[in-house]
């Protein structure tokens, strides 16, 4: 009976690894979306928060020379953006290990982010959706 | 043999636990995993408030320079070195002794004009830049120059450098490094508020010689007094780095108003960005910061206003503001423009610049330290102006020194508290298993403390005294080493980072309930020679600079006597009061860690 133990036990340990690991994957994985999840959501919040605090009716402005109240509008909805993204990381990264899953953690960060996305390029000047291939 | 740290330990489910509980688990690692390097960076940043003092004591063959000196004196010297050693430089920089640096710092650079960019090679470009650049330290009174008398020196700006790019690796990756350890703090800070309970009442306690509940009020009490500096530190230092963290929410935003921003990356400076590039930088230098651009050089040759003319102007507008420096573009020209840098003063965030005309000293305009009319850059310039505290007289550099040291004590407490409660955990699973070994008679497997428990409590000891007394190693390396010893600067630091990773040979060799009490007695005794090493070596010693008003050099030497003393109390009242327990039946198990909060 013994000899038969100690024959099966390195398979059963193998399986055991194997189980463990699968055990580890959902914490591996919130902190993956801890990590990934929440720097793609808090760069698109933050991108977004741009077009907010951009002046729109200058950025939309077609013209061929360099528009000086444009420069300094958009460098400060720049700087206003990112200060507001190294909030929204950590505070998103926080939220991730209070999700109810890993799965919803992860669905959270990334649905938003790609209707963020597409919202960014809808909201893109035409000479830089042209630029991107538009 | 069971291991005690994962034995009966329940495994983490999220789903099960309320928000604090989560929370708390957060804090916990994510500051247990980056402490360490957060407490390097902690305590070689709170140094760095005082790195001008530090380097002036590291490199005593600089004379003190006892009454303020007149800034027509200094610029007549300034200007006739100048005059004749950089004469082909189109920008001369020269800094005003101030109640921190009592010399002056002199640099001279050369542009590259357009017409040079398009004519001449990379190399020659590089070759004229090399030939007209410099700089020299200069004494305000006399004039002399000082050079290789000097002992080359990291000097206080070395440490102050450490904290935010370490050593003995690539810039980039110590910048990385510290960018994703200020992260993981920033959301320790913001977890640590979210699972007090009692903010107001931890305020307010504390309970000595308590063991581990000593150490967590320790560290409630130095986090909760200092948490307003705590998170401004944090984020402002996070802040410093928006653009590596976030690339794309600090370039793509260019792009919407004209940067090319390939062109901007892959340049190797400013001067070298396209046109267009160029346009924008001067259009928000003007816009943003208010810096009114230099004039094209004109070639025509005049003779310039006494630049103290201009400042006496400067001071007349600005009576509380510091002047950093004064610039000169194109000297000597028709067109040579003089801009100030100034700190504004307590309350006014940034840099400012006022600029005159240097031919005719008539002024041409200020920012007065303000971003015109911008909330945002406005509210950074100020969280990063905070964060480095430039604006700050000596007292409130001091309340930093002091808040930065607590932010210190709140990583170290945090560190020893993690062990502690796991070492308690032990000590709970040791008495069950006498109890149940005397009741049974058989010979049950004894719990075991896991290594990565042992590890810690010898990371901690080596870290928390050990960093100080490499702090102190590098300053007794600076008197030590001989003057003109080639690398002599790397020396220093090398010493500093040995007598460091001596202290954790001894944290794994000496019996860990003596350690802390025998390296606090290290420490003590490696400030206290501080000042005796320097009154051995130099002239400069407490007996000279006490009687000659030499605060710089006697500040230094007795802040060290202070700071020894502060160990040797600790190490006296922990040693004293140390618990001494019984050696266990069991050989194999270990003493548990000597705690100082005893």
């Amino acid at each position: 009976m013994d000899r038969e133990n100690t024959a099966e036990r390195p398979i059963l340990m193998k399986i055991g690894r194997a189980l463990k690991w699968l055990y580890y994957y959902p914490r591996f994985s919130r902190f993956m979306a801890a990590l990934v999840g929440a720097y793609i959501f808090a760069n698109v919040a933050s991108l977004l928060l741009y077009f907010v605090f951009v002046d729109t009716a200058l950025l939309y402005l077609e013209t061929d020379t360099v528009n000086r109240a444009l420069v300094a509008s958009g460098f400060n909805a720049m700087i206003g953006a990112g200060l507001m993204s190294l909030l929204i990381y950590p505070l998103a990264g926080l939220w991730v290990y209070y999700a109810k899953s890993a799965s919803r953690a992860w669905a959270v960060m990334i649905l938003p982010s790609l209707l963020g996305i597409g919202l960014l390029y809808a909201l893109l000047p035409d000479p830089l959706k042209q630029a991107l291939g538009g | 043999m069971a291991s005690i740290t994962k034995a009966d330990t329940p495994p983490i489910e999220y789903e099960e636990r309320g928000f604090r509980q989560v929370m708390s688990v957060v804090h916990t690692w994510s500051t247990l995993v980056p402490i360490w390097v957060l407490y390097f960076v902690f305590i070689t940043g709170t140094i760095g408030y005082f790195h001008v003092e530090i380097t002036n004591w590291m490199k005593p063959e600089i004379d003190h320079v006892a009454e303020p000196v007149d800034d027509a004196v200094l610029f007549e010297h300034a200007t006739r070195y100048l005059g004749e050693n950089a004469a082909g430089a189109t920008t001369w920089s020269i800094s005003l002794p101030s109640e921190r640096r009592e010399t002056s710092f002199i640099f001279w650079s050369r542009n590259i004009t357009p017409e040079e960019r398009e004519t001449l090679t990379p190399a020659q470009q590089e070759e004229l830049r090399e030939s007209n650049s410099g700089n020299v330290v200069l004494d305000p009174v006399t004039g002399a120059t000082y050079g290789d008398e000097v002992r080359a020196t990291g000097g206080g700006d070395l440490l102050y450098r450490m904290h935010y790019v370490l050593h003995y690796m690539p810039r980039a990756m110590g910048e990385y490094i510290v960018i994703i350890c200020t992260i993981l703090m920033f959301a320790g800070l913001v977890t640590g508020i979210i699972i007090h309970k009692k903010i107001f009442k931890d305020f307010f306690t504390f309970r000595p010689a308590k063991g581990q509940r000593s150490w967590l009020d320790v560290h409630n009490i130095s986090s909760v007094m200092t948490l307003p500096f705590q998170l401004m530190i944090t984020f402002s230092g996070m802040l410093f780095y928006l653009a590596t963290i976030m690339p794309l929410v600090f370039y793509g935003p260019t792009a919407t108003f004209g940067f090319d921003v390939e062109d901007f990356l892959t340049s190797e400076s400013i001067a070298d960005v396209n046109p267009k590039n160029q346009e924008l930088i001067g259009i928000l230098a003007e816009e943003v910061f208010g810096i009114t651009p230099a004039p094209e050089a004109a070639g025509v040759q005049a003779s310039m206003a006494p630049l103290s003319d201009i400042t006496s102007d400067f001071r007349s507008r600005y009576p509380d503001a510091k002047i950093d420096r004064l610039i000169l573009q194109n000297p000597s020209d028709q067109n040579a423009a003089a801009t100030i840098r100034f700190v504004p003063g307590i309350g006014s965030p940034a840099i400012g610049v006022a600029n005159y005309s240097a031919a005719t000293g008539e002024r041409l305009g200020d920012s007065a330290g303000e971003r015109q009319g911008s909330v945002a850059g406005n509210i950074q310039a100020t969280i990063l102006s905070l964060h480095e505290g430039r604006f700050s007289p000596i007292a409130l550099r001091w309340l930093y020194f002091l808040t930065g040291l607590a932010g210190a004590a709140m990583i170290a407490s945090g560190a020893v508290l993690w062990a502690r409660k796991r070492r308690q955990a032990y000590e709970t699973e040791l008495k069950r298993f006498a109890k149940t070994s005397a009741q049974s008679g058989d010979g049950a497997a004894d719990p075991k403390v896991g290594k990565g428990v042992i590890f810690v409590e010898h990371m901690n000891v080596a870290t928390i005294i050990g960093l100080p007394i490499g702090v102190a190693a590098y300053f007794l390396a600076n008197r030590l080493i001989p003057v003109g010893l080639e690398g002599r600067a790397s020396l220093e630091a090398d010493a500093m980072f040995i007598a460091w990773a001596l202290t954790f040979v001894m944290a794994v060799i000496r019996p860990s309930r003596r350690i802390w009490t025998e390296l606090m007695w290290l420490a003590c005794a490696a400030y206290a020679s501080i000042p005796f090493a320097n009154a051995f070596t130099t002239n400069r010693h407490l007996g000279a600079s006490l009687p000659d008003g030499d605060w710089m050099m006697a500040g230094f030497d007795l802040t060290m006597f202070g700071i020894a003393f502060l160990f040797g109390l600790t190490a006296y009242r922990s040693a004293i009061t140390r618990v001494d327990i019984k050696p266990q039946p069991n050989a194999a198990i270990q003493q548990p860690v000597m705690d100082p909060a005893q």
